[in-house]
């Protein structure tokens, strides 16, 4: 939301403003006429709340600054006109009007919208200051509603010209960018190079508001411009890097500071899918997947934002990718807002990817603390639905007296990423995960603060199948578990109920490594 | 935890899930419960447990009713138990425990069948 500095001031036309007079007297109307009209302002009158009503409707919305109107009069009231007034037209500022004997009225005449209320007699001095002081007030409500729409306006732009603009990008890139508010600071661009290159580049101009969103403008059309040109990268980026720290800052002539860094990250992909050079620059690692799901780090290594320092070069590494998976990359914002909806990023990237860039119904998501913008580039035709990853996380053996909040840890994922994930499928899917992590933990990790299980989660939504894999350093170990669960029933037995339970809730169960290596799959409808 | 004596059944009310993090909890307020004079005297025949609030039973908490089995194995008991969620139902189903256990089922565990893996 754009906040409005309260100390712009609101230009003043001739006019010291156009207001509606509503009596049913005909003297107390002649009087409030000329006591507006002596004041400046420009007074329309009627007498009786219809006519106020008729004349509202016939005249385009904002054309009245202020309605001062009488409280009794036969018919309806000056009350009823206020209820129609917060229908119409909330921004008009309105004055009841109202005799001593009325004074019970106060409350109820604020509370329906008035800003002021007037004791008849009043005097020519309280008219003028109430009318003043609406009319100012419905202009800066005017303009603060204009300002609004028009950053709405800004944000839809940005919305359409991410990423070259295009609803169908080059390679199957898929992106969400979430402004915290209506336009943000972050940017995409995806571009095939002359070369044939993939090349994309998310980046996260410093601040939140529109200054930022107008610097992020400005450097999409260069990158897009300079790419275009055949340029290479990182003297894009070295370009960047000299309009932060020097050219600038060389015109500091006005009191707006303009954003001082730019945190980026970036994918140039080979025309093939076989390699790719990652760049980064004071932004999260970029992520390569495989097509079981495994999340390897980019290992770019990062390094300050650009902007920080002279002659900076961003941190790059050329690596070989999967024949199938994706690269995916984030900005801050969106490790942040996962921490504060306790979940993990994967979850949450999942849950904005899937959604596409129209985000904006996910009350949870929505409440972001800083923009989001999240890219997956597709290896080999892989789909989001091929088994993108949910969680993956390493946890250390000590952590088995946290199960509960870890478990609470892979709900919130899970309802993150599959909120239509039934609660019992979910239960169960979560007790397998419990027994399993508590096994991986307690016998594969001897509960040893250096000794880690890995546990990864994804969703193979064509197959509408969840994968769960739990691995851990340890050895295993075997057991016939069908002949032990009739003993176990039988004699009453307490040992390996947990994978007994595995079993029976998983669609299907596989083990590597004596059990060390576990691959739970659990069908979803 | 709340208990409840009627007719010859005495009634543990458990609050929430039957974990491996709240099971020593339930164990030792049930062992308090069943030492009780009047558990001891005989005055009751029937343990129930009340587990209309658990929506998760994992191994520990299976471990703790074959514990329980045992117990009131030993101070000749009937044991009981009242679920309302389906898939502690359905844990308590696939443990076999149904063989040493009465469970009565609540509208919302009983709606669907339960298949017990082969």
């Amino acid at each position: 939301m754009f906040v409005f500095d309260a100390n712009v001031a609101v230009a003043e036309p001739a006019v010291k403003g156009r207001v509606l007079g509503v009596d049913d007297d005909a003297v107390a109307r002649f009087f409030l006429e000329q006591g507006l009209g002596d004041a400046g302002f420009s007074a329309s009158m009627v007498s009786s709340v219809d006519e106020a009503e008729e004349l509202l409707m016939s005249h385009p919305p904002g054309t009245f600054e202020c309605v001062v109107t009488d409280h009794q009069m036969p018919g309806r009231s000056g009350l009823e006109l206020m209820a129609f007034l917060a229908e119409f037209d909330a921004s008009v500022a309105s004055i009841m009007i109202a005799g001593a004997g009325e004074k019970s009225l106060v409350a109820e005449t604020l509370r329906s919208g008035a800003i002021d209320y007037l004791d008849k007699p009043y005097s020519q001095e309280a008219l003028e200051s109430a009318v003043s002081k609406a009319v100012h007030l419905t202009r800066r409500r005017r303009a603060l509603a204009q300002t609004e729409a028009e950053t709405a306006a800004v944000g839809e732009v940005q919305r359409r010209l991410q990423a070259g603009g295009s609803a169908s990008l080059p390679g199957g890139v898929r992106f969400c960018h979430l402004p915290m508010r209506a336009a943000g600071g972050d940017f995409l661009n995806v571009y095939r190079t002359p070369q044939g290159q993939l090349l994309v580049l998310g980046a996260d101009v410093s601040g939140h508001d529109l200054k930022s969103a107008f610097v992020s403008a400005y450097f999409q059309g260069i990158v897009r411009g300079m790419i275009e040109k055949g340029t290479a990268i990182d003297e894009i980026l070295a370009f960047f890097n000299r309009c932060l720290l020097s050219d600038w800052m060389d015109r500091t002539a006005s009191e707006v500071e303009l954003p001082t860094s730019l945190a980026l990250c970036a994918a140039l992909i080979e025309p093939d899918d076989s390699a790719a050079l990652l760049f980064g620059s004071g932004s999260p690692d970029p992520h390569i997947i495989d097509a079981q799901g495994t999340v390897s780090p980019g290992g770019v290594g990062g390094g300050p934002p650009i902007g920080w320092f002279p002659n900076q070069r961003p941190a790059s590494r050329r690596t070989a990718l999967p024949s199938r998976g994706w690269i995916v990359m984030w900005t801050d914002g969106l490790e942040e807002h996962a921490g504060n909806l306790q979940a993990s990023p994967w979850s949450l990237a999942y849950a904005l990817l899937d959604r596409n860039t129209s985000a904006h119904n996910h009350t949870a998501i929505d409440r972001a603390t800083d923009d989001i913008l999240v890219t997956a580039i597709p290896l080999g035709g892989t789909v989001l639905a091929d088994g993108f990853p949910i969680s993956d996380d390493l946890i250390s053996g000590e952590r088995v007296s946290e199960i509960d909040s870890l478990q609470r840890f892979w709900q919130r994922s899970l309802t993150l990423a599959l909120p239509s994930l039934h609660a019992d499928r979910q239960t169960e899917i979560l007790l397998c995960l419990r027994e399993a992590v508590i096994n991986a933990l307690v016998h594969g990790c001897a509960q040893r603060p250096d000794r880690f299980a890995s546990v990864r989660i994804r969703h193979l939504k064509r197959q509408e199948r969840l994968i769960c894999q739990i691995e851990d350093p340890g050895d295993g170990h075997a057991f016939p578990w069908r002949e032990y669960r009739e003993r176990a029933a039988d004699e009453l037995l307490t040992e390996h109920r947990g994978l007994s339970l595995i079993r029976a809730f998983s669609t299907e169960v596989r083990s590597e490594r004596n059990g060390a290596h576990l691959t739970l799959e659990f069908q979803l409808n | 935890m709340t208990h409840t004596i009627a007719d010859d059944t005495l009634t543990v009310q458990i609050p929430g899930d039957v974990l491996s993090t709240t099971v020593e909890g339930v164990r030792q307020e049930v062992s308090t419960l069943l030492a009780l004079p009047t558990v001891k005297l005989g005055c009751i025949s029937r343990l129930q447990l009340d587990l209309q609030r658990a929506k998760m039973i994992d191994s520990a908490g299976v471990n703790l009713l074959v514990g329980l089995v045992r117990a009131c194995q030993t101070a000749n008991l009937k044991l009981g138990v009242i679920v309302s969620s389906r898939v502690v139902h359905r844990t308590l189903l696939f443990t076999r425990l149904d063989r040493h256990v009465d469970i009565k089922t609540t509208e919302d565990a009983a709606k669907s069948p339960v298949p017990v893996p082969a």
